[in-house]
């Protein structure tokens, strides 16, 4: 099985690379993601006792929201976070804990999904770290100890590949839900998310607060998609017809906090 | 006489008071009960041989006085006058209403006995009702799949159309005039002569829309209704008598905002005939075709393409013959067979389905005492979508002493997966997911995989089991009559029902669009609950008041095991960097969205004979209810934004002259003037006049 697995994600490297190589504009879909167009504005971060807050950083695919719509296949991209100094980790750096794409996050430990055909999927990032993630409920500022969790890394039990994320995929099952009336995604209370980071040398509790730009009140969010839903009714195109002062209109911008836990040992 | 006197006092309970017959001023439908209603107070309630009085069940009878003198056009205004009946604007946009804490696609609806078809996402819109022609309204509340088969989970709403009674020619017409350019005119002709009797009934609808006011984007649809309802009647001899009637509808419905349009056409034909074999005997055979379609059609606005096509396309054909034993005059059999054959074209169904049935049912009406009866009924459907269900039903009365008396019954309800649930093959080209109905959901999917649509399932079909269950119910219903002195009555039913098998959609896959595929499944189980008072005072002839109230609990019984268990938290995002999550209490927890626990009405009407003048006003209050999880943490609880308890009044004053030939009046409905972006079915004040003429 291990080598099985050496052997699938030798064969995603060199997928990866195949496609980087021999891609050219005619194929989008397999192109490779233009990191530095991507953001609309830009992260921020900043630290206030000992707890790090990151607002706007982007989560979204190369392609605009319109063409990420329609029912085809896009390449995800995913953005790169490293807690150690809060950044983002560009280029083909391995040091980086985690991963945003869309609604999914991924671990820097573990093994890649696989397609229907056992192929690992070739956008996913190349998993050479040992991080790890698990989600406790409860209170963000008073959880402490992380005694009786269980680390999880992507796609792995024990050395064998088992489906599915260290933080699960999907409504409800992991760090959101996905509000099938108003087609909001908004952080679930409650769940705090653990993480360990790549080298194994700490590991910090986390606190999604948004998945819109400039992490927006949740009465707000709801009046504006209101107004976005609306367009859609009539068939009205979200980029014209709705102002950029909306809240709703940008998704995929992450707001969270994080913090070490007290009792951080590997 | 006594018996007529009786009657009346039994529908005072939701008709306006008719105390005698005999003051009646002939033609005057208006002001008094007509004949026809007091006929089928004696013999309604379709199925049952007992009067009214004797009926073990919850029932509400809307008499056509009350229907004329409140001076609605919609049946879904009407009905939201009752005690224990709330209207609630349904999914898709159409007027429903909710019995016993249950939307309205878990209540059946009938026409003379035969139901509606055509529903949209599971719902009957009760507009298509043009009122103009319905003799009264019966609502049995509670589970009576017993009776009606699949659907009957909250109760039943049989839409009574007049039947002819007047010797010669006689007839009406009425028109209608109300704010938001809303205007009906109507025309009734009837004749009869020896056993035939024939009328036609036209109304036509119209509605300009509008602007409500406050805001540009909140208008008024424009709309015209068609209604055209013959009815031929014959008794070939004193034992033979044939019934056909027939009534087409259609619709054209302006979407303005979208630039689209939904047409609708509708036809029913119903033939009846009974036969008496023996004195004691009787047969009745009902054929009953009917056909409902409609047409949405959204543009994009601007361009000339259609974005959203929808068309829909149901029929129905069905025979049923039942047999019917009077032994004597306390004790009835009967039995009866029929066949449903269903047929539904949607153009996001795959292909046409077909959703054939038949059924075998029976009900006893015992009566072993003076004091005591009972009624007992079972009914057997097997359809080609679903296992045969077998539902029985059992009710008592007993009569303790001259004025009171205790009701009980204890019955069950079912509802099969509507169509949409098993074939729908949708996909959402403005947001990008899509909804398989468990039918299809296995080989739809791996459709989407095989075009690498898919990034990730989370729940394989393969785990699913092999077919969605209808959601089903047990119901118990326990309440009394206290006819406490002449003019006071009071009523109680309590309620309780559990329902189990509750179809919800869940998610079954994850695509790379960002969007999912969704699927149905049988995952809740709730449960409903609540008492319902009704009083009614009537000190003189011509004033009647009657209050009701219902208190209501609805809850999904995984939410308080979730929260015991400290898995639903909710957020204090007062300081929106750092906000506080604070895990919830099961007191928490308020239960299903769109209940509200208390619901009120108080009604006083007045009428004068000799003068003919009538006045009456109610107030009906709707208490506070949630529409939506506005915390997002998937319950409604204590902290999410609630719509707060309003209260409609409706008023409406009248006058008819020489011997009731003309009548006129004039009404307000939501004098208050209340109105709450929120709720779809709240238009604020509006105004209109009606004038009819009797001939």
């Amino acid at each position: 099985m291990d080598k099985m697995t050496r052997f699938f994600s030798a064969l995603s490297t060199l997928i990866f690379l195949i496609t980087i190589v021999c891609c050219n504009s005619d194929d989008p879909i397999h192109s490779p993601p233009d990191v530095e167009k991507i953001p609309r504005v830009s992260m921020k971060k900043w630290v206030d006792a000992g707890i790090t807050t990151i607002s706007n950083l982007y989560a979204g695919a190369e392609n605009k929201p319109e063409e990420t719509r329609l029912d085809t296949r896009s390449t995800r991209h995913f953005s790169r976070f490293r807690f150690s100094d809060a950044a983002l980790v560009t280029g083909t750096s391995p040091d980086w804990d985690i991963a945003f794409s869309t609604t999914e996050i991924l671990v820097n430990g573990g093994y890649a999904t696989r397609d229907d055909t056992g192929q690992p999927e070739p956008d996913e990032p190349e998993r050479t770290g040992e991080a790890a993630g698990a989600i406790a409920i409860g209170d963000f500022e008073k959880l402490q100890s992380v005694e009786d969790i269980r680390w999880k890394q992507d796609n792995k039990d024990g050395e064998t590949y088992r489906e599915g994320y260290a933080i699960p995929h999907g409504s409800g099952k992991g760090w959101y839900n996905y509000d099938f009336k108003m087609h909001l995604v908004t952080p679930i209370a409650g769940r705090v998310l653990l993480f360990r980071t790549h080298d194994q040398k700490h590991r910090f509790k986390m606190q999604i607060l948004s998945y819109y730009k400039n992490n927006p009140k949740l009465e707000e969010l709801q009046r504006d998609q209101k107004i976005i839903l609306k367009v859609y009714d009539r068939g009205g195109d979200i980029e014209s017809d709705i102002p950029d002062t909306n809240k709703a209109k940008y998704a995929r911008y992450y707001t969270f906090r994080y913090v070490l836990l007290k009792d951080d040992q590997v | 006489m006594v018996r007529i006197l009786c009657m009346g006092l039994l529908l005072s309970r939701s008709v306006f008071a008719q105390r005698n017959k005999s003051d009646s001023i002939p033609g005057d439908s208006d002001i008094v009960l007509p004949e026809v209603i007091i006929l089928s107070a004696r013999h309604q309630l379709e199925t049952y041989s007992l009067p009214l009085s004797s009926i073990p069940l919850p029932v509400l009878i809307v008499g056509e006085q009350e229907m004329a003198q409140t001076g609605y056009i919609d049946l879904n205004n009407i009905l939201s006058e009752q005690t224990g009946i709330v209207a609630v604007p349904d999914q898709s946009g159409g007027a429903g209403i909710q019995i016993q804490g249950l939307e309205s696609d878990y209540t059946h609806v009938l026409i003379d006995g035969v139901p509606l078809i055509g529903r949209k996402l599971g719902f009957v819109d009760l507009n298509r009702m043009a009122v103009g022609d319905i003799d009264h309204v019966e609502i049995i509340k509670g589970p009576a799949s017993s009776r009606y088969g699949s659907g009957a989970l909250a109760g039943v709403i049989d839409i009574i159309t007049k039947k002819t009674g007047k010797k010669g020619i006689s007839g009406s017409v009425s028109g209608r005039y109300e704010t938001f350019k809303t205007s009906d005119l109507n025309l009734n002709v009837a004749y009869t002569r020896g056993g035939l009797s024939a009328s036609v009934f036209g109304d036509y609808e119209k509605r300009l829309g509008g602007n409500i006011g406050r805001d540009a984007d909140w208008t008024v649809e424009p709309y015209r209704n068609y209604t055209i309802q013959p009815l031929f009647s014959y008794a070939w001899n004193n034992r033979i008598q044939t019934t056909v009637q027939a009534r087409v509808f259609k619709q054209d419905q302006d979407i303005e905002r979208q630039s689209g349009k939904d047409k609708t056409f509708e036809y029913n034909i119903y033939s009846k005939t009974n036969f008496k074999t023996t004195e004691k005997w009787s047969q009745m055979l009902i054929l009953y075709v009917t056909s409902y379609r409609s047409d949405l059609n959204i543009k994009k606005s601007g361009e000339t393409g259609s974005l959203l096509q929808n068309d829909y396309r149901e029929k129905l054909f069905r025979p049923e013959w039942r047999s019917v034993w009077d032994f004597n005059e306390k004790n009835r059999l009967t039995i009866g067979m029929g066949v449903n054959l269903n047929s539904l074209e949607k153009s996001t169904f795959a292909n046409k389905i077909s959703n054939d049935s038949y059924y075998v049912f029976s009900h006893c009406e015992y009566k072993p005492a003076k004091w005591f009866n009972l009624l007992l009924g079972a009914r057997y459907d097997k359809n080609e979508n679903y296992k045969p269900r077998l539902t029985p039903e059992i009710s008592a009365r007993v009569q303790l002493g001259e004025r009171f008396a205790l009701k009980s019954t204890v019955g069950m309800g079912f509802k099969a997966p509507a169509l949409r649930q098993l074939y729908l093959n949708w996909y959402n080209p403005l947001v990008g997911y899509s909804v398989f109905g468990y039918e299809i959901l296995a080989q739809e999917l791996e459709h989407l995989r095989q075009r690498h649509l898919i990034s990730y399932v989370y729940v394989s079909p393969d785990e699913l089991p092999d077919d969605l269950k209808p959601e089903s119910s047990v119901g118990i219903n326990l309440g009394f009559d206290w006819k406490a002195g002449t003019p006071v009555e009071l009523s109680a039913n309590f309620f309780y029902n559990n329902i189990h098998n509750f179809i919800e959609t869940f998610e079954v896959a994850a695509k790379y669009n960002g969007q999912s595929v969704w699927s149905y499944r049988n995952i809740k189980s709730v449960y409903t609950t609540g008492l319902e008072l009704h009083a009614s005072y009537s000190p003189f002839d011509f004033l009647k008041c009657s209050t009701g109230y219902q208190y209501l609990i609805a809850k999904d019984r995984a939410v308080p095991k979730g929260i015991e268990a400290g898995k639903v938290w909710r957020r204090d995002a007062a300081d929106r960097y750092a906000p506080r999550d604070i895990r919830l209490r099961k007191k928490d927890y308020f239960g299903l969205y769109n209940r509200s626990r208390h619901t009120f009405n108080l009604k006083v009407f007045f009428s004068d004979k000799t003068t003919g003048l009538f006045a009456n006003i109610r107030a009906i209050y709707r208490g506070k209810y949630g529409l939506y999880d506005t915390n997002n943490n998937d319950i409604l609880d204590a902290f999410d934004r609630f719509i707060h308890g309003y209260c409609s009044i409706n008023t409406t004053v009248g006058k008819s002259f020489i011997h009731a030939r003309f009548s006129a009046q004039v009404g307000i409905n939501n004098l208050l003037d209340h109105t709450d972006k929120r709720i779809d079915n709240l238009f604020g004040r509006m105004i209109y006049t009606r004038l009819k003429i009797n001939f």
